[in-house]
């Protein structure tokens, strides 16, 4: 049997549309979920940084029950580790963000990649595994690595991206698939 | 498989299996019913090789099917893995009667509410992944371990209650390894272990 990667949403900010928000929500499988996005851009801000939260019941959760911690470093210089206990999301940009600035031809498009664990069990937390690499708004290389977990034992059935700007992301693709096996 | 499913192409460009040589076309219904079957493969393609759910507690976790001719990459996926102590593993190369006992690491971490802190070790008798705590989700990347020439390769990025890792480990001295394990230190009481192969190479 194939364990495949089964696209299950998908969101083009070309295609579909300028957005600043996205969600997908209805998820029911016990799987692990895995979400790429890639190119994200926000041609008329800078320093946009992405960030994820969890539905219930297709409602982005803001509570203060997001826990993570990693790794962040540069191209140009040296990074740091970050941790937080009690935050109100997932940091997808902890040091930086992105810009109109990043997205040249001769500079490297976002990639992100999300694991999630344990979404729509409700007896345990919602678990995230995330590694993001873009050219920042001051058009620097940019990598982070973290971990973290929604500190809530009830069942989860998506995930809502935002960023900290509240402004339309108008390039690239947010991909979710579920692991099948 | 051509007994079953016909190319497009005529006689004389009759087809052959062989990997990035494949001749002929498959005609769109041989597609769709090979797909359905799982008979039909790309490089790079995740194929489930065996998933265990722990139904009750267990002194450690065992593969002994890892497919380690076929693929030379393997993924596996721990959901909700209870490790009462902490994480190891192990390869064997004689299908789990014995393990072998060199192996170097490094670990790096950071907990959620405190800060940042690594681990490794340059020569050891297990490849430390774990300590995040329980329970605990993660991906454990295992390259080489059907390569008799090469030393097996293993990433890993977990994450706990309290604490969040990642890793690079190694087998100490090339060898080709068909079972591994896992165990926690003490017993391991819940959790669901997936092993993927990866199809070809690209």
């Amino acid at each position: 049997m194939a364990g495949k990667l089964k696209l299950i949403n998908e969101y083009n900010f070309t295609t579909d549309g300028a957005a600043s928000v996205v969600n997908f929500t209805g998820l029911t499988s016990s799987n692990p979920y895995k979400l790429i996005i890639a190119n994200l851009v926000s041609s008329s801000t800078t320093d946009v940084k992405p960030r994820i939260r969890v539905t219930k019941g297709g409602t982005a959760q803001t509570g203060s029950n997001y826990a993570y911690a990693g790794y962040y470093d540069y191209f140009h210089s040296g990074g740091s580790t970050t941790n937080n206990s009690s935050n109100t999301f997932f940091d997808m940009g902890i040091a930086s963000g992105y810009s109109a600035a990043s997205h040249t031809t001769e500079r490297s498009w976002g990639l992100s990649i999300v694991d999630i664990f344990g979404l729509t069990d409700s007896s345990t937390y919602d678990w995230i595994l995330y590694k993001n690499n873009f050219t920042n708004w001051q058009g620097n290389g940019y990598i982070n690595y973290l971990g973290g977990i929604h500190k809530v034992a009830s069942a989860s059935d998506g995930i809502h991206f935002f960023n900290d700007k509240s402004v339309n992301m108008d390039n690239g693709t947010i991909s979710l698939y579920e692991v099948l096996g | 498989m051509s007994n079953n499913y016909g190319y497009v192409s005529s006689s004389a460009d009759a087809p052959t299996q062989e990997y990035k040589s494949n001749k002929g076309i498959f005609n769109v219904d041989d597609i769709y019913d090979l797909n359905s079957n799982d008979n039909w493969t790309n490089p790079g393609q995740w194929e489930l090789i065996e998933r265990q759910e722990l139904s009750g507690s267990v002194s450690e976790v065992v593969f002994t099917n890892i497919k380690e001719t076929e693929y030379q990459n393997h993924i596996l996926y721990q959901e909700n893995v209870g490790l009462s102590a902490n994480g190891y593993l192990y390869f064997s190369s004689n299908g789990g009667s014995s393990y072998t006992s060199g192996y170097r690491y490094a670990n790096t971490y950071v907990i959620f509410n405190t800060g940042p802190g690594d681990e490794q070790s340059n020569g050891t008798t297990q490849l430390y992944f774990g300590g995040v705590g329980a329970p605990a989700n993660g991906i454990i990347l295992m390259s080489n371990l059907g390569d008799p020439g090469k030393i097996a390769s293993v990433n890993y990025q977990h994450v706990g209650p309290t604490v969040h890792k990642i890793g690079h480990g190694v087998t100490q001295g090339a060898a080709a390894y068909n079972a591994f394990k896992i165990t926690g230190g003490a017993s391991i009481t819940t959790g669901t272990f997936v092993l993927y192969g990866i199809k070809g190479n690209l």
